[in-house]
């Protein structure tokens, strides 16, 4: 399976011309996904070395 | 203030501090929540508390530049030894006021605000106000679209930020910053054990 995703929003004029209207609101996903990864990547592996010098 | 308690964060500081989160919540929400599916009437919400982020900014860099010793904000070779401490995994020195990680999110919190006060401006021309009218021709379609891709991604950035930044504010080794936050004061225990005195203290 293939999952593409759009990284601008465009429409289309009155004489067909394309024009830039923004980034794509999935970004929001994207972005909001990529932070809470860090996250619970940093807490894994904080609480690892916590527990390694501990023991 | 007690003697065993140094002042960090000064009450206009913090002020500053919620005002600005107050807005950049404010900002998201409005700003994101129609994208996704919440209907509501979000423009008035929106540009005000732009404004409002605007009006903040601007004070702070006013009392920054000229109240503040905006050094303890900048890059030292320090830093340096910071970074090859992380990656060999030696204890990293001790910072000054602030850490590393807390300049480089206050410097990428500039530049995206900069980015989204500047663009935001521009785009009041899309609008109609109570001291302006609206003049969708100010700009050239294309020109336009980059305003808004760059405000887009602003926002977009600051929701990566702001996330990171609740996340470390409330990790346990780090809530004494968020009580400083609050109440302007960390120990001197806190002090020793996480700046070095020789580069920030009450005294320097």
């Amino acid at each position: 399976m293939v999952l593409t995703m759009e990284l601008f929003r465009y429409s289309r004029n009155a004489w067909g011309q394309t024009t830039l209207e923004g980034v794509s609101f999935e970004l929001f996903w994207v972005f909001l996904g990529a932070a809470l990864a860090v996250v619970a990547i940093h807490a894994v592996v904080t609480a690892l070395k916590s527990r390694k010098a501990k023991s | 203030m007690s003697t065993d308690r140094i002042e960090r964060h000064a009450a206009v500081d913090r002020a500053f501090h919620w005002v600005m989160a107050t807005s950049m919540f404010a900002l998201l929400i409005t700003g994101f929540a129609p994208k996704l599916g919440l209907e509501f009437d979000w423009i008035l919400i929106h540009w005000v508390a732009g404004l409002l982020l605007t009006f903040i900014v601007l004070a702070h860099i006013v009392r920054a530049l000229f109240w503040q010793g905006f050094k303890s904000m900048w890059f030292s070779a320090r830093d340096l030894d910071t970074v090859t401490a992380l990656i060999s995994q030696h204890p990293e020195p001790k910072p000054g006021k602030y850490s590393l990680a807390q300049r480089l999110m206050h410097h990428a919190v500039t530049v995206f605000s900069l980015a989204a006060i500047v663009t935001g401006i521009v785009m009041l021309a899309k609008i109609d106000g109570p001291f302006w009218t609206r003049d969708p021709y100010l700009l050239s379609a294309e020109t336009w679209g980059l305003f808004y891709v760059i405000h887009g991604l602003a926002g977009l950035v600051f929701v990566s930020l702001i996330v990171l930044h609740v996340y470390f504010a409330i990790r346990p080794e780090k809530l004494f910053y968020l009580r400083s936050m609050v109440f302007g004061w960390i120990t001197r225990d806190e002090l020793a054990a996480n700046h070095d005195p020789a580069l920030w203290s009450d005294k320097s």
